[in-house]
């Protein structure tokens, strides 16, 4: 049977596949790499130890993926355990723990400055998306649909059953409602 | 675009050199562990140059079965054993001296099971007992070893700084009503090298019956110390406390709910627990108490009542697990115990 494209894979997948191929740790880290920045630069508001934290995560995940078992549980599931688990280490003992990377006999990384940059870029977008959640239902769909998801308003048309126009108002006038949310934020 | 490439580029490589000895190992057959608990000792030797994970080794996951009991405990054992990863070098042998031969807890409850094997191992015990703990890091689902909280003892040689015998018992991930445990003991053998004894331990603990549970929506937690030595209460011991916070409280009801009852065995007659009692109202959000319970610390016992039923929990080791850290926490929240 021909194996799935990795793209195309679960996350189940992508865990069971890695211990041959690389690769498939690589889509996976894809999917999780801003999910899980964002979670730790929320719980510690500094990109540096975000980055630190999220390499522990993944290389603790990277150890353990040949043990998983998807009947358990996901593989998200999995993931934020193992993130709630290192954070909490973390706030135990006052430092960022590196023993699954040193197991793996991963070297320390040196964070670009764009790295971190877009990091902390991470922190502004999320912000936005908890701004976001204190819209108005129907404005908070359109704007998620079409800033967050990229949908066209055709579409989004068609799910929100409403006409384009419609949804072009709802977005413009959320969009306008957020930045002065955003600019009472600051 | 990646948000880290640079991390991402660490994490492959690291993923290859994990994959390229994985290829390259040839499968080995699975050791058959020795259960104690049931009689039966079987012990196979195997010589290695690694301890190898079961899902490194090709064995596909299996699925929690759907065994209850003394059963469900003996398949836990032997997974867990199957994952004890063990410093490079660790060589399985068919027995061990005699220190190590007898079981480290003695009996074990019913509906329990142990299996373990022999290694030598280079390195003194202590060290190797570091190097197990550290290997066998925090995964606490899906089948990781899932370390949690341990208890160690060691003996002095008095002559030397090593110790000649090094024992550590360590709670792992629970798995459903399975609570499994890894005990892991060492002595010095020729050579620089030590023996050492892993014994992977589970314990069924039947589901507690929805009527013995403390019930939800408790709001406030009333604590009353009786009994407490003059002694106690001027190192810090509280004889009253209200608990309020959502966090406390769920704290505390959460871990009288995973405690097991008490197994059925009389308490020796005429041997009172003793001093101090902590005993504890749960409130709910009308002010009425939805249960009652009694701590009696030096049993290891507390008495629920919810109404007029009546329960005894039990919270000593290894009927309820050696979660000392949460006990810790929880009699500091309950008495202020420092």
């Amino acid at each position: 049977m021909t194996p799935v494209r990795a793209d195309l894979a679960s996350d189940e997948e992508l865990l069971v596949r890695s211990s041959s191929e690389p690769e498939a740790f690589g889509h996976f880290y894809d999917r999780y790499e801003r999910e899980l920045l964002r979670f730790f630069l929320r719980a510690t508001r500094r990109a540096d130890l975000a980055a630190d934290l999220a390499a522990e995560v993944f290389a603790a995940a990277l150890a353990g993926a040949s043990g998983f078992d998807g009947a358990r549980g996901t593989a998200r599931g999995w993931l934020y355990g193992i993130a709630r688990h290192v954070l909490a280490d973390t706030w135990e003992r006052g430092r960022v723990e590196d023993r699954a990377r040193r197991r793996l006999g991963m070297e320390p990384i040196a964070l670009s400055d764009e790295s971190l940059e877009r990091i902390e870029q991470l922190g502004t977008s999320g912000v936005a998306l908890e701004l976001l959640a204190g819209l108005p239902d129907d404005q908070r769909d359109a704007i998620h649909g079409r800033v967050v998801e990229e949908r066209d308003y055709a579409d989004l048309a068609r799910s929100l059953q409403c006409s384009e126009s419609v949804v072009r108002q709802r977005v413009s006038r959320g969009l306008r409602a957020l930045r002065s949310r955003m600019e009472q934020a600051r | 675009m990646n948000v880290v490439p640079e991390l991402r580029k660490s994490l492959l490589r690291a993923a290859g050199r994990q994959a390229a000895p994985a290829r390259a190992r040839p499968r080995r057959p699975r050791l058959a562990g020795v259960v104690l608990t049931f009689g039966a000792v079987t012990a196979l030797a195997v010589v290695g140059v690694a301890f190898v994970l079961s899902g490194s080794s090709g064995a596909p996951p299996a699925s929690p079965p759907a065994l209850t009991g003394a059963p469900a405990a003996l398949l836990a054992a032997q997974r867990l054993l199957t994952q004890v990863q063990l410093p490079r070098g660790a060589v399985a042998v068919a027995s061990g001296p005699r220190e190590l031969r007898s079981a480290p807890q003695g009996e074990l409850p019913s509906g329990s099971a142990d299996v373990y094997r022999f290694f030598l191992i280079r390195g003194d015990p202590q060290t190797i007992l570091n190097a197990v703990q550290s290997l066998n890091m925090k995964l606490e689902q899906n089948g990781g070893v899932g370390i949690g909280e341990s208890s160690a003892s060691a003996s002095g040689s008095g002559s030397g700084s090593h110790p000649i015998f090094a024992s550590e018992s360590t709670e792992v991930s629970r798995l459903g009503n399975l609570r499994r445990e890894l005990q892991v003991s060492a002595v010095p053998a020729r050579g620089g090298r030590s023996a050492v004894r892993i014994d992977a331990q589970a314990y069924w603990v039947p589901p507690r019956p929805a009527d013995t549970l403390i019930p939800a929506g408790i709001r406030t937690i009333e604590v009353h110390v009786s009994g407490a030595s003059a002694t106690s209460i001027s190192h810090g011991l509280k004889t009253a406390t209200r608990l309020s916070s959502g966090r406390d409280v769920a704290l505390v009801v959460g871990y009288l709910n995973a405690l097991p009852i008490a197994p059925r065995k009389p308490l020796p007659s005429g041997v009172p627990c003793g001093n101090p009692r902590i005993q504890i109202t749960f409130n709910r959000a009308d002010g009425h108490p939805g249960a009652l319970a009694v701590m009696h610390p030096p049993c290891g016992l507390i008495d629920v009542w919810k109404g007029h039923a009546h329960t005894v929990l039990t919270f000593e080791a290894p009927a309820a697990g050696f979660n000392a850290g949460t006990l810790y926490r929880v009699l500091v929240l309950l008495a202020g115990v420092p």
